[in-house]
Order: C-alpha cells, then structure tokens, then sequence
C-alpha cells in the first residue's frame, strides 16, 4: 500500500517537475530542433536576450522530428520545428501541421528559398560538395558528375554517411531530377561501392587519414573544422560538382511554426527574427559556415558565393523523403 | 476458568496439515509447555497466537477477547503478547539499552530507570547497556530478549525454543532463571520446545502435540507416567513397554505380573514401566530371571541388555539403572517393581 | 527477592491501558505486495508485448519484406561475429585477470584488483571515444571486439575472482596428492568450478554486446542496435524499427536460452557462502615479468587510452570548453535522474525482492522471471516500445520524466531486485516478528526493522542503478522530455560533431560520477567474498 503510494508521488512529482509543463506557461517556446546544436543555441539565446521569451530544445534529426511530429498530430507539445534539409519540413507540411507564416515573415526570403504554400521557410542552405583528399587525387581525377560515382573504378573510394538526413536529402535531389530507375540503379551501385561512415564529421574524417579519397557531403564540415584547429580537414579539399548536376545540390534549411501551437504569435517572431536580419548575420559571422538565405544577405567571405555554385533548380516541394528511405533501406543502405 | 482459550484451530500450508482442529486452555498465572517433535506443528501454534500467521480456522481468545476467528485476527502489535525465539532475534542494528526499551513508549517518564530494573531483573550487570547483541553470549542475549518482552508488562508470555540455542550446562540455567523470573512477574507463560525434560521441568501443564493433533495434555507427572499412547510414552522418555494380559487390575507380563493403574480393563494390552520404577535385585525363585549380556558405563547410568532365562524367543531387555556396584556381564539378576503398571491406550495419531 | 526484582515485578502489574481489540480479515500484508509485484511484472511484459504487436499489425508480407533481407542478414552476421570473438576473449581476459590477482603472488593485489575493475567506471562510448582518438582508423569488427572487450571485461571479472576466492583449496590439494601438475589442476580442478561465474559473466556481456548503441556507433561498427538508431533518426518509430527491435529481442531470448542451457541445471553459487580457508597463493618466479606486465598492459589499455584521451582534449580545449554552467547543469540533471531513478527502482523492485525471501512459491519464480528478462532488454528497444505507447495511446505520459524513468526502471530492474533480495535476507523475519510483538504495527516493522537492516543492500541496489543510468544512453535520447541534458546526451551531440575537445568535460563528469559508485560495488563485492 505504502510503496504504491510512494511510487505514485514519486511519478506525480517528477511529472510535475517536467520542462513540458514549465514551457506551458506563456512566453515560453519549445522548438523542435533538428539543426546543428550550436547554431540554434546561438540563435536561441539572442532571441531570448532580444525578446525576453525563452526557448526550450529538443534535439534531433530531420526526418525523426518530422515523423514525430506527425505522431503526435495535435497534440504536438512543439511550437516550432527547425530542421537541416527541407524533406523533413515538406513531410509535416502535407500533413497539414503547419500554420501559415505572414507575409512579413516570408518576404524576408527570396521565394527560391521556401515553397509555395508558404507554410515553412528557408532560414539557411548548404550546398553538396565532394570533400576529397588533395594529396591522392587531382582535380582532373575527380567525378564531373555524382552519378560518376555509380561507376566501378569509384569501389571502395567514396564516403557517405547514409543514415544522416544531410545525404538522405541528396539521395531526394538525384530522385527528383534523375527519376526513379537511375536512382536505383545508383543506390545499388553505391551500396557495393561506398564505405559507410557516421556523419559528415566522421566522413570527412576519414578523408583526411587517408581511409578514403573522397566523401559526398556539405560544404560547411570543411569550412567548420578549418576555422577551428583544421585537424580533420588538413588533407582535404571541397571539389563543386556545379553544372546544375545533382551533386550540385544546395539543401534548404527550414522552420515552421506548428498549427497546433498555443504561442504562435511568439513561435512565428521566432521564426521571422532567424529569417531577419540579426538572425541571418549569425550564419555570416558565427562558425556554422552555413549560407543565409535572407534577401540581400551576404555569405561569409571564405564560402565561395552561393551564386556561383550552379546548383539545380528544384521545388522543396519535390524531396520525397519516404520514398528515399524506402529506396534506401530496399538498397540495403538503411 | 481458563485465561488462554484455543479452540479447534486449524491451520494448512498447500497439502499438508499444519495444525487439525487443535484446542488447549491455560489458566492464568500458569506455565504451560507444548512440546513435540519437529515438524510437528507447535511453533505455527505459537505463531498463530502470538499473530504472525494468519489460521484457516478456529478460535483464539485470550483473558475473554476474540484474537482470532477463522481467517480474521487481531493484529499481532496489538495483542499485547510478548515473545522470546529460539535466538533470541534481537535487534542487530541497536545498543542492549535500544533493544530493552524498544517496545516502551519514547516519551514514557521513567524509561531509562524501566530498562535498568529490568536489567537487573535478568541478572545482567548496567555496563552491558550500551553494547550491541553481537557482544553478548548467547545465555546474556536470551535473557535480554526476556527483558525486552517483560518491558511491555505483556498478558501472556510466548517463549520458542528458547533455550534449543544454548549449551547443555547453560540451559538447565537459564531455564531455571527465567521460570523465576516469569513466576516473580506472575505472568502466564507458554513454552515450546522439542526437549521433553525442558517440557517436564518448566510447566505446570504440558501439551503434547504430534503431526498437528494434540494428543495429550495433564500435569507432568501424569503426562510422564500415564501417557496416552506408546509413541508419546517412549517420546517422553526411557520407557520399558511389554505386552501384557490385563486381569482385575494386574497385568501379567514376561517379568511377571504386577498392579495396574486400569482396574475395569482386561484383555491384552501393551504396559509402560518407566525405568525409575525399576530396580535390580537377586534373584528371587518363582519370579523371571535375567542374565546381564552387557552393561555399558556412561557415568551417571549403566545401560543394561537384559536376557530372559525361562524365554529364550522374548527379545532382549534394555535397561537404564544407576548404581555404584554393578554385578559384572554373564550375573544374573531379579527386577523389583514399584508402583503401578501403566496401560497404553492405542496410538492416537499416526507417526 | 532483591530489591529490584520486587520493583520490576511491582511495574511488571501496571494494568495496561489500551483501546478494544477488533479482528481484521488477514493476509492484509500479504495480498497487496503480491498486487503490487504482479504490477510491476505486468509492466515489465509492455515491452515484449509491444515487439510482438508489431510483429502482428505489420502483417506477414511487411515482416518478410521488411526483416528477410540482405541488411538483416549483415546485422545478424556481424552480431554473431561479434559474440563469438568478444565474449571468449572477454573470459579469457578476466580469468587470467582473475588468476593473477586471486591466485599468483604478484604483490600489489589491491591495486591490480581494482585495476581490473576500474574500467566500469568508464562508460562504454567513452572507451570508444578514446580509441578512435588514439588510433583515428580504428574501425569495424576489429576495433569493436577490442573495445567491447576491454570495457566489459569487469562484469566477468567481477564473479570469477569472487569465485576463485572462495574455491575450497582441500579440492586442489587433493588432485596434488594425486599427481596432478598444476596446469593440470587448473584445468581439471579449478575452470570446472567457475563455470558457473563465467556463465553469469559471460551472459551479462553477451547481453550487453546486442544492446550497446554508442560504443559501435562510434567504432563504426553496424549492429542491430545502431541499425535501430539509424532507423529511428530517419523515420522515428517507423515499422522497420519496430521489427529489428523485434529481432533483437529475439537474440536477446536466444543468449538467455543459450546460457541457460550450458549452465544446466545447476543454480548459481551464492555470493557470500564462502569457505573461511583461503586458497594458498602460486609462486610466480620467472613468471613475474610477464605477469606484472599483462596487469600493466590491461590497465594502459583499458584506463590509459580513455583517461589521457579525455585529459589530452580536456588540455588542448583549455578552459574554453568548460562551459560550467552547461556542464553543471547536465552533472546535476543527471546525478538527478540516476538517484530519482535509483531509488524508485528500490521502491518498485521491494515487492519482488520480498516475495522471493518471505514467500517463495512457484507465482514467485513467474513474478522474478518477469522482473529479470525485462532487464536483458536493450534500451533502444524499451525506448521505443514506450515511445509508441505513449504517444498513440497515453499522451499525457509522453516526453515526461514519470516515463523517462519507467524506461530506467525497466532496464535496471534485476540489479534492484538483486541487490534487494540479498539485503533482505539480513533481515530475518523473526526479528519483524518480535518487533510487531512489541507493538509495531506492520509498516512500522517494515520501516524501523526491515528497512533499517537491509538499508546497505538497498544503497547498493540505488547504486547500481544509478550508475547504469548515469551512462545509458538511447532510451535517453529517445524519452527525454524536452530540455533535458544529461552528460550522456551531450556527451553525445558534441561527438557526433567530431567536436571532441567539447565532449572531454562531460566524459570526465560522467566517470567522476560513475567512479564512487563503482567504488561502493567493488568493497561490497570484496566484503561478501570475505565474509
């Protein structure tokens, strides 16, 4: 009797004590945070100091958040979703969970930079690169195409980290532009010829000692690691596939603010702040080395233009991340 | 009037019958003694009236209050029965003082001056307040535990085994100390035990319980010399059984005949002499004869084996005699017999 | 009669004062602890339940597509690989561990045995972390099978120095008087009679290799439990989660199985039944070097590598990656949530733990059996099976700390009951029985008596759960309710960022954590074995 007893005041107190009834109270948001967890923090906390409205996070992937979300419907406890690629996004849009942002909001982006139903937006972009170790290969050695690199002679050369929500979006790109056989057929080539690895941290890694010649991933992993001691990276340089090649891939960071929210006025000033101006200067001057998206925003300098990058003209709208992972995991990659 | 009413308890455990329908009365002020063999069912009677175990059914009732019913029971906290076990199970965790007063209430006024008196009561020296069990002999931990149940000046006084523990020299003591102490407290006491002579020493009542049926209760003396049946007469001690043709009160047996106690019987039956209603003496013409085949010495008593002459087919006799010149093996020898004959009634319970 | 007898006697006839008595159905007591265990038993199925409904709703044809394919068969060929290398050298490591710090006259035995137990203070990943610091290509079934190995080695260690120690040494000396070398006695006389220590070792790391996530997913090294990490991370609990979460369950029954069978029939030797006799020491002689140099090399491997990588990031982070208030509150969220949870699974395991003393019976060895499988689940799958319910059918306990620690429970469940269990039986029920006939009711008993007595048992039951979820880390990440840092969590997502110099404040916090109570574990142990 006495032991049931404690142990339910002991759920009850924890229960009450949980950050999820705290952030119920008002100027409080929870944010679904699938980005890097330095760059949200950093933009969390000048948010919080501007606004005074404080910011819980969860932390996890892409498609995880997204799939999350969808489960909890309604009773979603987030207010805000903020993701890496833009499948994750697209995913909770057609569920229908998002609210509509304003049009103040969504004039702060170039509309390349979100979709058309102007539920989400873009709030950064990265783009595919083929992070190689310069003291093996030249620059004549390297694939004009990341369909190349389906190619036999690439056995065993190659990295990804196919499990991350970075490729996964990759994988979308070469579906929307390439079609569905051509991107079997690459999986499947890929699956015999590439070396897997844990992240874009540890693909680059492996890189650099020399495991591997070249890994498929984002700009920003190189730029991140030589900004702080370049151990990772001292061998490596980034080759841009350009040519509006699939590998040329530029993915969009996204937020949107949850239709079931109960603060959606300070969710969508959230958003709106990451989209303006001092929200977009910390992809310019902090160590995310991600690119901003906010009209008349310039990169930081070391990136090489967005512009000049040639990147595919896709609808954020076409990444069909389910069937990735189907495709995917049917390849034996997942 | 009795102060402890027992009445058709029963108690099971799955298949096996722990207790069937046993009931005992104890008169106040009294000391009663269950005794048995182990496994017998004694200590689950003790613990269904000290409260630790629940009855499948009977009663219970203790100085006219209800303590058990069939399956509903007063909880053992508030019975106000006091209990001493085999080791005495005093509280490891606590100082001898802690242990005496743990049943006294925290803000009672005279509580100290309580477990010092009773300190005293038991025989054990003040230093010995502050030690903790695990420094004490097993004799000093019994006789805290007594202290520790008399603090709570109980209505009735259980004592499991309490002595089994201890050295053979040290229990003779012990048990004479505390049925002192219980008569000086006057509190009405109730024994377990498995030693017979522990039984026969400590009550002024004994109950003999075999296979979850009490089988016989009296005085000592008549549970010794007129027990029930053959098994409660040899579990009670040394015991001499012939069969016998009873006839106008004597019975008529291979070492002769002799008075009986059962003057209405007749027929044939079984009799218990008990050694120390035998002695040895000459050889008496007309009376059976015997022949010591050996004699083994074990200090305060002779064991004899025992040949009847005129019956070579009787088995032989063993005897425990005391005696300082015993004849040497190969003598013969005659048996006096005092006293009265006992005839055994059929084993009641099945061993 | 002296003076005190007549007085005690005199109080001894105080009338008491008291209230009516009134009778009471009994088994009071008695029926709501087994209520309360049949709970705790009914919870402890959730988890199978959910594999199996899975299993059900998913239909056949999705199981077939789903499980019956080539990268299962890699995940199952790369688990079997792993068991097979890793557990065998696990024993053989611990043995001769075991053997030169029980049995060889190496001196300093004190510290080679705690030497050997030291790397339990060190969570898994951290190994990892401080391999593929020191040797960057480290990678694969090599690397997995050397780190897993060296981290798990103390829970094999562990049993069999306790058992060597406690070997009857006439048995030994009798196969000496019969002939026998001493090779020969080891082999005929002494490995037969750790068998059993082995087994329990050798099951608690086989368990501990199908459930571990972030060793392997740092070592690169693809099992079941990775594979369901990755699943989740890109479809959350997908189906294809779901059912690998139901294949590992099913190599978890088959380790159980397996061991079950070679261990026979025979129960485990309990601890702390020792012979008094100690068993005489072998001279080393020329040995020596080659034994001080073993002990040495284990401790460079298995404490040197992850101690200096951590101290090594920590120097060449400076000062910069301690933000003390991060770290701080990760310390305290996790020191919170390991004693939170530690002690809710003494309260939740106490049931179990006092049925299995006071009423054994054969309801008892179901309601245990309950209690044990529950905690050879892995904690990704626990994780997910909660996940789901929560969030489909019981969302007021989703992503709250009430389920974050029902998941801790569940995994840690047969370290409280067994820790329970054996401190409960230093509380003989004849001393609750005198204690209720000393006017105490029933919880009382239980509080100032049985409590009291078992209060170091249930400390060290509170101990070894708290140190489980100091370093547990998938249920974790998957349960926890937003907001919540634990060194483990952030631990993780500054390594999953290669930012190693960040993560090197956390690893030193979790072992500092980990280190007393390993401590408190490793003294219970020696004491037991002595006694």
């Amino acid at each position: 009797m006495m032991i049931s007893r404690i142990a339910a005041l002991s759920l009850l107190a924890f229960s009450l004590l949980s950050p999820q009834a705290q952030a119920q109270e008002a100027g409080s948001l929870i944010v679904y945070n699938a980005q890097h967890e330095n760059l949200a923090r950093e933009w969390a906390q000048k948010f919080t100091a501007e606004t005074g409205i404080r910011i819980t996070m969860r932390q996890g992937a892409d498609l995880e958040m997204a799939n999350q979300i969808l489960q909890e419907g309604e009773a979603s406890p987030a207010d805000v979703f903020l993701t890496e690629n833009s499948p994750g996004m697209v995913l909770v849009d057609k569920a229908g969970l998002f609210a509509p942002l304003s049009q103040d909001t969504l004039a702060n982006v170039p509309d390349t930079f979100r979709p058309s139903s102007g539920n989400w937006i873009g709030i950064a972009a990265r783009s595919t690169v083929f992070a190689y170790d310069k003291t093996k290969l030249t620059e004549n050695q390297l694939p004009k195409s990341v369909m190349d690199l389906a190619d036999p002679a690439w056995n065993n050369r190659w990295a990804a980290s196919a499990g991350g929500a970075d490729f996964q979006a990759i994988v979308g790109a070469i579906l929307a532009l390439k079609g569905e056989e051509a991107t079997r057929t690459w999986l499947e080539a890929m699956k015999q010829g590439v070396k897997p690895y844990r992240g874009n941290s540890a693909a680059m890694k492996g890189v650099n000692i020399g495991e591997v010649e070249g890994a498929l991933i984002y700009h920003y992993y190189y730029f991140g690691d030589q900004a702080r001691t370049g151990e990772n990276s001292g061998n490596v340089a980034l080759h841009y596939f350009r040519n509006e090649d699939p590998g040329a891939f530029v993915s969009i960071s996204g937020a949107g603010v949850l239709a079931s929210s109960k603060h959606k006025p300070e969710a969508e000033r959230f958003v709106q702040w990451i989209t303006a101006k001092t929200g977009q200067a910390v992809l310019r001057d902090g160590t995310s080395f991600e690119y901003p998206v906010g009209k008349n925003e310039a990169a930081n300098p070391v990136l090489v233009p967005l512009a000049d990058l040639q990147a595919p003209k896709l609808d954020p709208d076409k990444l069909d991340s389910q069937k990735v992972t189907e495709m995917m995991t049917d390849a034996g990659l997942l | 009037m009795s102060f402890l009413s027992v009445r058709a308890l029963s108690k099971h455990y799955g298949p096996v019958t722990a207790l069937d329908a046993v009931s005992l009365d104890v008169r106040q002020n009294s000391r009663t003694a269950i005794v048995g063999p182990s496994g017998s069912g004694k200590s689950t009677l003790l613990r269904i009236i000290a409260g630790f175990e629940p009855a499948a059914s009977g009663t219970v009732q203790l100085n006219d209050e209800v303590l058990v019913d069939g399956p509903n029971a007063v909880p053992a906290h508030q019975r106000g029965i006091g209990i001493v076990s085999q080791d005495g199970a005093l509280f490891p965790h606590l100082s001898i003082a802690d242990n005496i007063a743990f049943g006294l209430h925290r803000r009672l006024p005279d509580r100290d001056k309580r477990v010092r008196d009773l300190m005293a009561l038991i025989g054990l020296d003040h230093a010995m307040l502050d030690r903790r069990p695990h420094q004490l002999s097993g004799g000093q931990q019994q006789r805290v535990a007594l202290a520790r149940a008399l603090a709570r000046q109980p209505r009735l006084m259980l004592l499991d085994e309490p002595f089994s523990s201890l050295d053979t020299g040290l229990r003779e003591q012990m048990r004479q100390a505390v049925t002192q102490i219980l008569g000086t407290a006057g509190i009405t006491s109730v024994l377990v035990t498995h030693d017979q002579a522990e039984a026969l020493s400590f009550a002024d009542q004994v109950a003999l319980i075999r296979n979850g049926r009490l089988v016989q209760r009296g005085t000592p003396e008549e549970v010794y010399f007129r027990p029930a049946d053959r098994q409660t007469a040899l579990f009670l001690g040394e015991a001499v059984i012939l069969p016998a043709r009873l006839n106008n009160g004597t019975a008529t047996t291979a070492l002769g005949v002799f008075p009986t106690n059962q003057r209405a019987s007749s027929g044939a039956a079984e009799i218990l002499l008990r050694p120390e209603q035998i002695t040895l003496c000459a050889p008496v013409a007309g009376q059976p004869q015997l022949e010591i085949e050996h004699a083994a010495f074990s200090g305060a008593n002779w064991t004899l084996q025992l040949r009847l002459i005129d019956q070579p087919n009787h088995p032989p006799l063993h005897l425990r005699v005391s005696g300082i010149d015993m004849p040497p093996a190969g003598s013969r020898v005659g048996l006096a017999i005092n006293g009265f004959a006992h005839v055994l009634g059929q084993d009641q319970v099945a061993a | 009669m002296t003076q005190a007898q007549l007085s005690a006697a005199s109080l001894l006839h105080d009338p008491v004062g008291r209230a009516p008595l009134r009778l009471r159905p009994q088994r009071r007591l008695f029926s709501p602890v087994v209520m309360a265990a049949l709970l705790v038993s009914l919870v402890s199925l959730v988890p199978l339940g959910f594999v199996m409904w899975v299993a059900v709703d998913a239909g056949w044809d999705t199981v077939v597509r789903l499980v019956f394919r080539a990268r299962v068969g890699e995940f199952l060929l790369n688990t079997l690989l792993l068991e097979l290398l890793a557990v065998p050298l696990c024993i053989a490591l611990a043995v001769t561990l075991a053997w030169i710090t029980e049995r060889s006259d190496l001196p300093g035995t004190a510290l080679w045995r705690a030497v050997a137990v030291a790397p339990l203070a060190i969570p898994a990943f951290v190994h990892s972390y401080g391999w593929i610091s020191a040797v960057p290509s480290l990678h694969g079934l090599p690397g997995a099978v050397l780190v897993s190995v060296l981290a798990y080695s103390p829970f094999l260690y562990l049993p069999v120095a306790a058992q060597l120690r406690r070997l009857d040494p006439a048995l030994e000396n009798a196969a000496a008087s019969l002939g026998k070398t001493p090779a020969a006695i080891f082999a005929l006389v002494v490995l037969p009679q750790l068998r059993l220590a082995i087994c329990g070792g050798a099951l608690l790391v086989g368990l501990h290799l199908l459930a571990e996530y972030g060793l392997f997913a740092m070592i690169r090294f693809d099992t079941f439990a990775t594979a369901i990490v990755d699943q989740f991370q890109s479809s959350y609990n997908s189906p294809v989660a779901n059912l690998l979460g139901g294949v590992l369950v099913l190599c978890c029954i088959g380790l159980l199985a397996l061991e079950a069978i070679i261990r026979g029939r025979e129960r485990y030797a309990r601890v702390g039944s020792g012979a008094a006799k100690t068993a005489s020491r072998h001279r080393l002689g020329r040995g020596m070097p080659m034994a001080l140099g073993f002990v040495i090399l284990f401790a460079a491997l298995a404490l040197g590598v992850p101690l200096l990588t951590v101290v090594r990031w920590l120097w060449s982070g400076g000062l910069a990656v301690w933000p003390v208030a991060e770290v701080g509150t990760a310390f305290g969220q996790t020191l919170a949530l390991a004693f939170g949870g530690g002690i809710l699974a003494a309260v939740i395991a106490a049931p179990a733990a006092w049925l299995a003393v006071r009423a054994p019976g054969r309801l008892q060895r179901v309601i245990e059996a309950c209690h044990f499988y529950v905690g050879s689940l892995p904690g990704v799958v626990v994780a997910l099976a909660l996940v789901t319910i929560t969030v489909r059918i019981m969302l007021p306990l989703y992503q709250t700390y009430a389920t974050l620690l029902i998941a801790y429970v569940l995994l840690f469940l047969p370290r409280a009951v067994t820790a329970l269990r054996a401190s409960l039986a230093q509380a003989p029920v004849e001393l609750e029985w005198a204690a209720m006939a000393l006017g105490r009711s029933p919880w009382q008993t239980i509080w100032q008596v049985t409590a009291r007595l078992a209060a170091p048992g249930i400390a060290a039951g509170i101990a070894l759960v708290a140190l489980g979820i100091t370093n547990e880390l998938t249920a974790t990440l998957m349960l926890s309710p937003n907001g919540t840092r634990t060194l483990a969590t952030q631990f993780w997502i500054k390594t999953s960022e290669l930012d190693y110099a960040a993560a090197a404040p956390y690893a030193l916090m979790m072992i500092v954590l980990s280190l007393p109570l390993s401590l408190l574990l490793y003294t219970r142990a020696q004491r037991a074995s002595v006694r």
